[in-house]
């Protein structure tokens, strides 16, 4: 197997951001996936199958920091924006903004809780307040990374509409770059591989109720692809 | 508890840091009365270690080795088929030769260990050295005699089961009928007959329709040690399942199902994979089940399903060092677990070549180390101890010291003594109870 000797105990220190717990587990949980097809032996099925199980649990916990992370900045510009409108406008106007923003608070869900390994990272899950944002939001989250270009990285989950999803279906099918590249060596085979994985997991998604709380369902159908798991036999 | 140690058997010159991958043992395994014990490796060679008998408390010495397995490869996959041991199970001996089971992902064999020390002399159609005699030579007839000679091993295949398997064989349990064995695999287990190797019948099938759908594999299987018709299968998921084969010839309903609720404060990231049962084994007597997962030995009794009646804690430090571990992929060791004879005590391994021993009386339980430095024969072992805070003792060893390399996966208890056999990588330590020698029953 691959080793990681440079990083054997990095992951164990606390990290800033959750998400990038999540996202690394991510990665070594995919290229774990990929080596295991060139080992001696054959797939082992015991061990792919748990591996799969982190791949589920840290996509979770991603896409819910994430969410958490693009909904604090949304209420931040729209914070910033009412404030400087305020600024300008008479103040007998004020009522207007008020209701707006009550549109926008919704009652949160009870907030689902997922310790890693090294800390705990309770989040709200605000998704169900905005059920149709998912792809924007999840490219909202990438370009907070760089505003100012569109990133590569692709989970195939814009859904926004049906070209869009058949497009990115195709993207993936084509191989290209899921992830910003930094984690791969041979990424056209991870893209390969999850293709080849074929359909669905659907057995691990007895969590689907906490997926469905989060992720509109275009968007799930998104994630349904690059969710799936072993199925090589 | 004070032991002694005797010296290693085999591999006195000690590669520094590299050890060759075919040496290291994958299997350990004593037979029913002891005297014999048998190791696998990675290299597919068994070799059977003899107890001597003369001396009381005797040592053991290389009896026979073998290649029982070897690399193959199964073209219609185009997959490689590896030929490391999994698993030695050996039969209740029934006459002067010993059988013993071994088996690797696909492929169970059945061997004949026997000694010849006798060979007949006085052939009439060959000369001493085997050389056909000229008949016009031959002028009377002789009886062949018997007469003693060298002792030799020979060990022979008689039984190879092959085909029953799609996937990679974990287990192989000799049935208290002495006529059937059961092999397992991730989704199917098999029974077979000792004397029928064309067919076996399935007893337990839990593949899915649709392999998207699968969300547990079959980890480790038992047979009962009294029960003929009960059989235990461990799960990925930490469940165990006890099955009666007189219920129905499909045991997929299970007649018992252990499991233990998850705490869900203590979810994370790998949950699933540190609940996984590595092993499973039966108490001597039956009454219990033995299971040891990535952080803990459970001991569960047959009567209650609702959860262990005992859990022992063999390294929690390491629960806070589980990414790392999955990085480089020791959170995916199966460590085995053992009962002593007496049900009394049980013991596992541990990484930094330690192992741990339980006392179920008091709970309590000891480190030890299976280590070349602190295994001169006749040594005490010391106890060892991880400091995991608070006061800190001379020899402590700090969390981010073990080497996670030194791993003891595999081992054996003597059936009625003392005794222990411990596998660090390539190296098999024997260590006797000097005290102790013999099992008290409590």
């Amino acid at each position: 197997m691959n080793c990681f000797p440079l990083t054997f105990f990095f992951l164990d220190k606390p990290i800033d951001r959750p998400e990038t717990l999540s996202f690394t587990l991510i990665s070594i949980s995919l290229m774990k996936i990929h080596n295991s097809r060139t080992q001696r032996g054959g797939i082992k099925l015991h061990k792919n199958l748990l591996v799969s199980y982190v791949l589920r649990n840290a996509r979770q916990v991603y896409i819910k920091e994430k969410y958490a992370e693009i909904y604090r900045m949304q209420q931040y510009e729209e914070v910033m924006t009412v404030c400087n409108e305020i600024q300008e406008l008479n103040p007998l106007e004020l009522d207007a903004e008020d209701t707006e923003d009550e549109d926008l608070t919704r009652t949160e869900p009870e907030p689902v809780y997922y310790r890693s390994c090294c800390m705990e990272a309770p989040l709200p899950s605000p998704c169900d307040q905005l059920p149709d944002c998912c792809c924007d939001a999840f490219q909202c989250a990438q370009s907070a990374q760089s505003p100012a270009k569109k990133r590569k990285m692709d989970f195939g989950y814009c859904a926004s509409d049906l070209d869009d999803f058949t497009t990115s279906r195709k993207r993936l099918k084509r191989e290209d770059c899921l992830y910003s590249c930094q984690d791969f060596t041979d990424t056209s085979n991870i893209s390969n591989l999850i293709s080849i994985f074929g359909s669905g997991f659907s057995g691990l998604l007895s969590r689907q109720a906490d997926l469905e709380q989060i992720c509109s369902k275009q968007a799930l159908a998104g994630l349904g692809a690059w969710t799936r798991a072993i199925v090589a036999f | 508890m004070g032991e002694d140690a005797e010296s290693p058997k085999i591999n006195h010159t000690f590669l520094r840091d590299y050890v060759t991958e075919a040496d290291v043992i994958s299997t350990v395994e004593f037979n029913q009365t002891g005297d014999l014990l048998a190791t696998g490796d990675k290299g597919g060679r068994v070799v059977i270690f003899q107890r001597e008998t003369e001396v009381y408390s005797g040592e053991y010495n290389v009896y026979s080795t073998f290649q029982s397995h070897e690399p193959d490869f199964d073209y219609l996959k185009s997959l490689e088929i590896e030929e490391k041991i999994n698993k030695i199970r050996w039969l209740p001996q029934q006459n002067a030769a010993h059988f013993l089971l071994s088996t690797n992902d696909k492929t169970i064999k059945l061997w004949k260990v026997s000694e010849r020390d006798k060979r007949p002399e006085g052939y009439n159609l060959k000369d001493e050295e085997g050389r056909i005699k000229d008949v016009s030579t031959i002028t009377s007839l002789q009886v062949p005699i018997l007469k003693p000679t060298d002792l030799m091993v020979e060990v022979r295949p008689r039984r190879v089961f092959a085909n029953g398997h799609t996937y990679h064989v974990n287990s192989i349990s000799v049935n208290s009928d002495g006529e059937t064995y059961l092999s397992a695999d991730d989704l199917r287990i098999n029974m077979w007959h000792l004397g029928i190797t064309d067919r076996s019948f399935n007893i337990v099938d839990i593949k899915p329709a649709n392999m998207e759908d699968l969300t547990e594999v079959i980890t480790a299987a038992e047979f009962h040690p009294h029960h003929c018709h009960l059989f235990v299968y461990s799960s990925s998921k930490g469940s165990l399942r006890l099955c009666d084969m007189r219920a129905s010839a499909l045991c997929d309903k299970h007649a018992k199902l252990y499991e233990e609720p998850e705490d869900p404060g203590s979810r994370s990231f790998f949950s699933e994979i540190i609940s996984s049962v590595s092993d499973v084994k039966f108490s001597h007597s039956g009454r219990y089940m033995l299971t040891r997962d990535y952080l803990t030995a459970k001991v569960w009794d047959l009567h209650m399903d609702k959860g262990p009646v005992e859990t022992y804690q063999v390294h929690e430090y390491l629960r806070s060092k589980l990414c790392s571990l999955y990085e480089n992929d020791c959170i995916f060791d199966k460590f085995e677990c053992v009962w002593n004879s007496s049900d009394s005590v049980i013991m596992t391994g541990a990484y930094n070549s330690f192992f741990r021993m339980f006392d179920r009386e008091t709970g309590r339980g000891v480190t030890l180390e299976a280590w070349r430095e602190s295994s001169k024969p006749r040594a005490v072992l010391r106890t060892r101890r991880v400091y995991t805070g608070g006061k800190r003792r001379r020899g402590d060893v700090g969390v981010d010291s073990l080497d996670f390399t030194k791993k003891i996966l595999h081992m054996a208890w003597h059936p009625a003594e003392n005794i222990i056999a411990i596998a660090a990588t390539n190296n098999l330590y024997i260590f006797q109870d000097r005290v102790n020698p013999d099992a008290q029953t409590q």
